[in-house]
């Protein structure tokens, strides 16, 4: 017989056996193979190992009002608020701060870096009217101002032309 | 692999800032021509104006951008009218100004409205009233008097146009 382990059928093989499902001349071929086969005798002895605690293991029984039981509780469960829903799903959910942590500290550097290129306006930020900037050199222009100037300024030039001899045109004509 | 995921990360993020703090950083050649001041001393609305006309268009851009499209296009265009003029002519409409900015508030306001009314006469008409409302003003109290009751006053103005030259000659002599 070919070694199982080498034609790749061993697991079958030895799961087979273990079950008690190959013909009589299957087994006893098998077995005198795994006589010889130390690869193949050590996984026949796992094998029956696992067969082996299967057979100890006692299924528990269930009670007989298991099923009431269940139908009761997946009652309560929809009548709970959707919220709690949502937040016992998250709770319970597999959360990883793999991904978390170095989002979070790229954030930190950057705030930092962002504070040490702007350390006034972010002091400023809330007290400077909207129309006002402060410019490099701590001068400020208020927009306001500077339109209401530009309104006088150029009243005052319209108003500005140089005297000529006096016209004849009477009023109205 | 988490070290790795930190570099990518803030690699990232990091070129985002940088190109992004780039575009709000101010023009390193602002001109410095600003009046000289006290320190402390607050802008003058002619000051202010004087360092809005040195700005080059982008710190220009940046101080009007918050403005409503009305008002922006107003501001630029009395800034262009200004910044067209001569030095001599912007020096002049300064010292204009500032004897206007020397009346109290309710008579700037009530000058303010008679040039409203000033400008809802044709155009033609217009010339006329600013020769005359100029000439007045280069005169003495005693010419002006007479002028003002003289018959050719009264013969080229209608009494509305002579309401409003009269009125601006007393507010602003």
């Amino acid at each position: 017989m070919r070694c199982p382990i080498e034609a790749g059928n061993e697991k079958t093989l030895m799961v087979a056996l273990a079950a008690g499902t190959l013909t009589p001349a299957e087994q006893e071929t098998l077995e005198r193979h795994i006589d010889e086969c130390a690869g193949c005798r050590r996984l026949a002895d796992e094998q029956k190992a696992v067969w082996s605690a299967l057979d100890v293991w006692t299924v528990p029984m269930v009670s007989e009002d298991f099923d009431q039981r269940l139908h009761a509780r997946i009652a309560v469960e929809a009548r709970r608020s959707w919220w709690k829903r949502q937040w016992d799903s998250l709770s319970h959910a597999r959360f990883s701060w793999k991904p978390v942590l170095p989002v979070a500290a790229a954030c930190v550097a950057l705030f930092g870096v962002f504070l040490v290129r702007n350390p006034v306006s972010l002091g400023t930020s809330q007290k400077a009217p909207t129309t006002v900037i402060q410019t490099q050199d701590a001068q400020k222009v208020d927009v306001d101002q500077v339109e209401r100037a530009l309104d006088d300024i150029d009243m005052l030039n319209q108003l500005d032309a140089p005297a000529t001899a006096p016209h004849s045109s009477p009023a109205g004509s | 692999m988490n070290a790795n995921r930190f570099a990518a990360a803030v690699v990232v993020a990091g070129g985002l800032f940088w190109s992004t703090a780039r575009a709000q950083e101010p023009e390193q050649s602002a001109p410095s021509a600003a009046p000289h001041r006290q320190p402390g001393e607050p802008w003058s609305p002619l000051d202010q104006l004087e360092r809005l006309r040195q700005m080059n268009p982008d710190q220009r851009e940046r101080l009007l951008e918050r403005l409503p499209p009305e008002r922006r296009a107003n501001i630029e265009k009395h800034l262009r009218n200004y910044m067209s003029l001569t030095p001599e002519q912007r020096a002049h409409l300064r010292e204009q100004y500032e004897t206007f900015r020397e009346l109290p508030p309710d008579k700037q306001e009530a000058f303010r409205r008679l040039f409203g009314r000033f400008l809802n006469q044709p155009p033609e008409r217009q010339e006329l009233m600013r020769e005359e409302f100029q000439r007045l003003r280069h005169m003495t109290p005693d010419q002006r008097l007479e002028r003002l009751n003289s018959p050719e006053f009264h013969y080229r103005f209608q009494p509305n146009e002579r309401d409003i030259i009269w009125r601006m000659v007393e507010l602003l002599p």
